[in-house]
C-alpha cells in the first residue's frame, strides 16, 4: 500500500520519533509504515489521520 | 518546532523506550535470580535433588515471572513489534513440533538416539531468535 506519511510528516517538521510518540508507536514502526513494509492496523491508521487532520484516504492509497 | 527541539511526541517515545528497557531488565534479573537460586538449591542431579517446597516455589516463580513478563511485554510493545514477535513465536513452535516428529521417527527407525527435550527446546528457541532477526532486518 502506498502512503503519503513521509510527506505529511515533513510538512509538519516532525521526526519519525516525534510522530511515533504522538501516535503511540515506535520510530521503527513509523519507518516500516513509511517504507511500505508494514500496513498499519485500522486503529493506527485512524490515529495517524487524526494527527494530520485529514481522512485516511488522503494518507493511504491501496492502488484500487 | 525546529530540528533540535524535542517535541511532546519524541518525549513520549523516549519515555516509553525507557520504561520498556527498565521492565526488560527487571525480567532478565528475575529470571537470572531464579536460575541462580535453583542452582544453589540443587545438591545433585535428577529427581529428589531439590526439596519439594523449594521445587514448588521455583516452579511457581517461573510460571508467574514468565507469564507476567509475556503479558507485560505484549502490552507495552507496538503493533509492529507484536507482529515480529508473533512470527518468531510461530516459527519456534513449528520448528519444535517438526523436530520432535522427525527425530522421533528417526529414533524409531534406529537411525538416531532418543529425542532430547532439552536439545529440541534449545533448537526451537534458536529458530525463534533467527526468525525474529530475519523479520526485523527485512523491515
Amino acid at each position: 500500500m502506498n502512503n503519503r506519511l513521509r510527506v505529511l510528516r515533513a510538512e509538519r517538521g516532525w521526526s519519525q520519533e516525534e510522530l511515533g510518540g504522538r501516535a503511540g508507536v515506535s520510530r521503527q514502526a513509523i519507518n516500516a509504515v513509511e517504507t511500505g513494509k508494514y500496513d498499519p492496523s485500522l486503529p493506527l491508521a485512524f490515529r495517524l489521520a487524526r494527527l494530520f487532520g485529514c481522512p485516511i484516504e488522503e494518507i493511504f492509497d491501496d492502488g484500487e | 518546532m525546529t530540528g533540535n527541539e524535542i517535541g511532546e511526541g519524541a518525549r513520549a517515545h523516549r519515555q516509553g523506550q525507557r520504561r520498556f528497557l527498565i521492565g526488560s531488565w527487571i525480567i532478565v534479573i528475575l529470571i537470572a535470580a531464579i536460575a541462580v537460586a535453583l542452582r544453589l538449591m540443587s545438591h545433585g542431579k535428577g529427581p529428589g535433588s531439590l526439596p519439594p517446597a523449594g521445587a514448588l516455589a521455583a516452579a511457581a516463580a517461573f510460571v508467574i515471572v514468565i507469564a507476567l513478563g509475556v503479558w507485560w511485554s505484549f502490552r507495552v510493545v507496538d503493533e509492529v513489534e507484536r507482529r515480529y514477535s508473533l512470527i518468531a513465536c510461530t516459527v519456534g513452535f513449528f520448528a519444535q513440533i517438526t523436530m520432535l516428529a522427525a527425530w522421533t521417527v528417526l529414533w524409531l527407525g534406529g537411525l538416531a538416539i532418543a529425542p532430547s527435550a532439552l536439545a529440541i527446546f534449545v533448537a526451537s528457541g534458536l529458530s525463534s531468535v533467527a526468525a525474529y532477526a530475519v523479520v526485523r532486518l527485512r523491515g
